[in-house]
């Protein structure tokens, strides 16, 4: 008993000489980092924790989305980092792997829910066997369209489009009612934007991007699905049915046409559906899945995991926050009510998907959803130098697809083989 | 002996006279003083240049991630750059940099070295305006003109506007030609005081009786100018040549804050690429390549930059 006494007294004063994170009269004092994609939501997550642990006081560092990955990884590498992060699930096989990250296996385990997990997320938390994040919040990719603008152009907006081709067909009639309307938009200089939505409709055709195990991955850019996809989007944007913006939009402003109730269909997240109830009441939405080719849907699982840096001196009470912020009670008040995906199947389809159409759609799509896998998630694919940003720009806006597709794909390989 | 310690002194690589042994022991511990009091110099060389390149080497020959498990992988580093388009961009973004700025930074620093040469009234006030830019630290700099212009409220735009040259705010950042012209401008006045200072110790250092001699000898001020004063000036040239290459070759800060590598990653210089590769996608050791490979670039450029503007008398 004094033995534990006297270690926990030392775990405090190193933790203090540390400055990393205090723990004095009782109270253990955690710092949670998360990108800035989050704040609508996770600063009541940590406010109703910290409410309810007296003990436990929560410090939350809300990160800019484009700067996470940077700040957070060289302040692990440099032995600064946070107890706790939650972390994009792109990012987290490259986190998982570096070995920062302490290995939740065997107590997640434990959970009496963790079959409930979206696998997906599990998967992109996993490296080599071991699992280093649990799901946090779930997202995933869906075609939203303004339900007016589709009657206006004589459209059933109870029927939407389930193939490209059919795509291009609604874009061109709601386009041709005039007043400056038009089809369709995407961001066409935001690498993250584009893996969301665009990557969907490769998986949903057959395709896929990226092939191998994480240490022997290839690109698989030459599949014909991608030349079809990408020939897709140049036909919407060579029949002037894309507003001008779009080849410069880097993300920040991809809400704008879709919410000035001129556009008729944008595909975005779960989270594009409270940006859009509370910037532009008045565009009447519906959502559908995003559709292959020729049928089929598909869509990314996205979301953040949660993590513990390995060089947390909180251990426990780090578990304990993971714990209680995947309980079912936590994801249905703190996640579901607000309109984020819970990342429990018994959550997400007693208590989230009953709300509405579009809840049940995203769930739906969650569950059934796919991500990328790769170490090299933010060179090969976020980065606004990197090879998908480069190749979307040369092949839809500019028409070139075939030269396209072969320099991204040499380049992919480049970037899989150096380091 | 005052005779042996002599030629010991001025000639101590003769060979064939070989120095008895007290003139021996004298040389040894002149050239042990000698090495005691470069040693400081020796060791910060050694401890921040040669320990470092070596490092960086070594780090380029391997797989090394920010983060986890160094692996060896050899030349691989070096054979990826040659599939790496942004490398080949950012390279030829990087010469054509350099290759607009030079000149500029030469013919105009040589006119207002040529203005303010001589002492007149008011001179000491315009050589400082035009040295002053130079203290300015390159982040500072631009982030002064990042703001003046900024379509929205930037100074530049708004004086363009009142002057009527433009009816409405113009997108600096939008264009690569407008981008680029935009650092240029930007480095231009920072840096061209310090060209302007070379050239001025180089042009106080020519004797004014050779300009006397030339004007007796009835050469006009061109003539002077082109067969004098430019021929006297080629270590001056060379010197100003030189540092104003490496620097527009290692140019970063300007690009990284002014343009960000906008529009669309096309002012994308290889240090900034450098940069992005090891601290944005944890690729240490490629990025230890490209600084590999771009070093031994300066290191070619600056020896033939050497070798063409050598002195004509050593030749």
């Amino acid at each position: 008993m004094r033995r534990a006494l006297v270690i926990a007294l030392l775990a405090g004063v190193l933790a203090a000489g540390c400055g990393a994170s205090g723990s004095g009269n009782g109270t253990t004092t955690l710092t949670l980092w998360a990108r800035s994609d989050e704040s609508a939501f996770i600063a009541g997550v940590v406010n109703a924790f910290n409410h309810s642990h007296p003990r436990i006081h929560i410090k939350l560092t809300i990160i800019p989305v484009n700067n996470f990955v940077q700040k957070f990884g060289i302040a692990v590498a440099g032995g600064s980092g946070p107890d706790l992060a939650s972390i994009d699930v792109a990012y987290m096989p490259l986190f998982a792997e570096s070995g920062v990250l302490a290995d939740l296996t065997t107590r997640a385990h434990r959970l009496g829910y963790f079959s409930q997990f979206d696998r997906s997320h599990i998967n992109n938390s996993t490296y080599d066997g071991h699992l280093y994040g649990l799901p946090f919040s779930g997202d995933a990719s869906v075609l939203f369209y303004n339900t007016a603008l589709f009657r206006a152009a004589g459209l059933n907006p109870n029927n939407p489009p389930r193939t490209w081709a059919q795509i291009v067909q609604d874009a061109e009639k709601v386009t041709a009612t005039g007043h400056g309307r038009e089809g369709f938009y995407f961001s066409g200089d935001c690498g993250g934007c584009a893996v969301f939505t665009f990557l969907p409709f490769i998986w949903a055709s057959g395709g896929n991007i990226l092939e191998g195990s994480p240490a022997a991955q290839h690109p698989t850019l030459t599949e014909p699905q991608v030349a079809s996809a990408l020939r897709f989007y140049h036909e919407l944007w060579a029949k002037h049915l894309v507003p001008a913006a779009s080849p410069s939009d880097s993300g920040s402003t991809q809400f704008t046409p879709f919410e000035s109730g001129k556009v008729a269909m944008f595909s975005t997240g779960g989270f594009g559906v409270q940006t859009l109830h509370q910037d532009a009441p008045h565009v009447p939405l519906a959502a559908t899945a995003l559709p292959g080719e020729n049928g089929g849907t598909s869509s990314f699982a996205g979301g953040d995991a949660i993590a513990i840096a390995k060089s947390s001196h909180h251990q426990q009470a780090a578990w304990d926050f993971i714990e209680w912020v995947t309980s079912a009670a936590v994801q249905e008040r703190y996640f579901g009510d607000l309109g984020v995906i819970p990342i429990r199947r018994d959550v997400a389809y007693h208590d989230y998907a009953p709300k509405n159409k579009i809840y049940r759609l995203l769930a739906n799509e969650l569950y059934a959803g796919k991500a990328v896998y790769s170490v090299q998630e933010n060179a090969l694919i976020n980065d606004a130098t990197g090879p998908w940003v480069t190749m979307l720009d040369d092949a839809v806006f500019s028409g070139h697809i075939e030269s396209a597709i072969h320099t991204a794909q040499s380049a992919m390989s480049s970037i899989l083989r150096r380091g | 002996m005052g005779a042996i310690a002599a030629s010991g002194r001025s000639m101590p690589r003769r060979a064939g006279s070989r120095p008895r042994g007290r003139a021996r022991t004298l040389r040894r511990r002149r050239a042990l003083i000698g090495l005691l009091l470069v040693s400081p110099a020796l060791a910060f060389v050694g401890v921040f240049f040669f320990v470092p390149l070596v490092l960086m080497i070594w780090m380029s020959l391997h797989r090394w991630p920010l983060l986890g498990h160094t692996s060896w992988i050899g030349l691989g580093n070096y054979a990826a750059m040659g599939s790496d388009p942004v490398w080949w961009r950012s390279l030829g973004f990087t010469v054509e940099y350099t290759a607009i700025i030079t000149p500029i930074l030469i013919v105009v620093g040589f006119g207002l070295a040529l203005l303010v040469r001589r002492r007149r009234r008011g001179v000491g006030f315009f050589r400082t305006v035009f040295f002053m830019p130079y203290v300015i630290g390159f982040a500072a700099a631009s982030y002064m003109f990042v703001w003046l212009i900024n379509p929205g409220v930037g100074l530049l735009d708004k004086t363009l506007q009142a002057l009527g040259v433009t009816s409405a705010p113009v997108q600096w950042l939008s264009t690569r030609t407008s981008a680029l012209f935009a650092v240029v401008l930007m480095i231009v006045w920072k840096t061209v005081g310090f060209t302007m200072l070379l050239f001025m110790g180089g042009l106080q250092g020519i004797p004014d009786d050779v300009h006397e001699a030339a004007s007796v000898d009835g050469a006009g001020r061109w003539t002077t100018m082109r067969r004098v004063t430019l021929p006297l000036l080629r270590r001056t040239i060379a010197l100003t040549v030189i540092l104003a290459v490496v620097g527009s070759m290692l140019a970063f800060d300007q690009f990284y804050i002014v343009t960000n590598g906008e529009p669309a990653n096309q002012t994308l210089t290889v240090v900034y690429w450098i940069y992005n590769s090891s601290f944005v996608n944890f690729q240490l050791g490629y990025g230890a390549a490209m600084s590999v490979v771009l070093m031994v670039i300066l290191m070619i450029i600056t020896a033939a930059q050497l070798y063409l503007l050598r002195d004509q008398t050593e030749r």
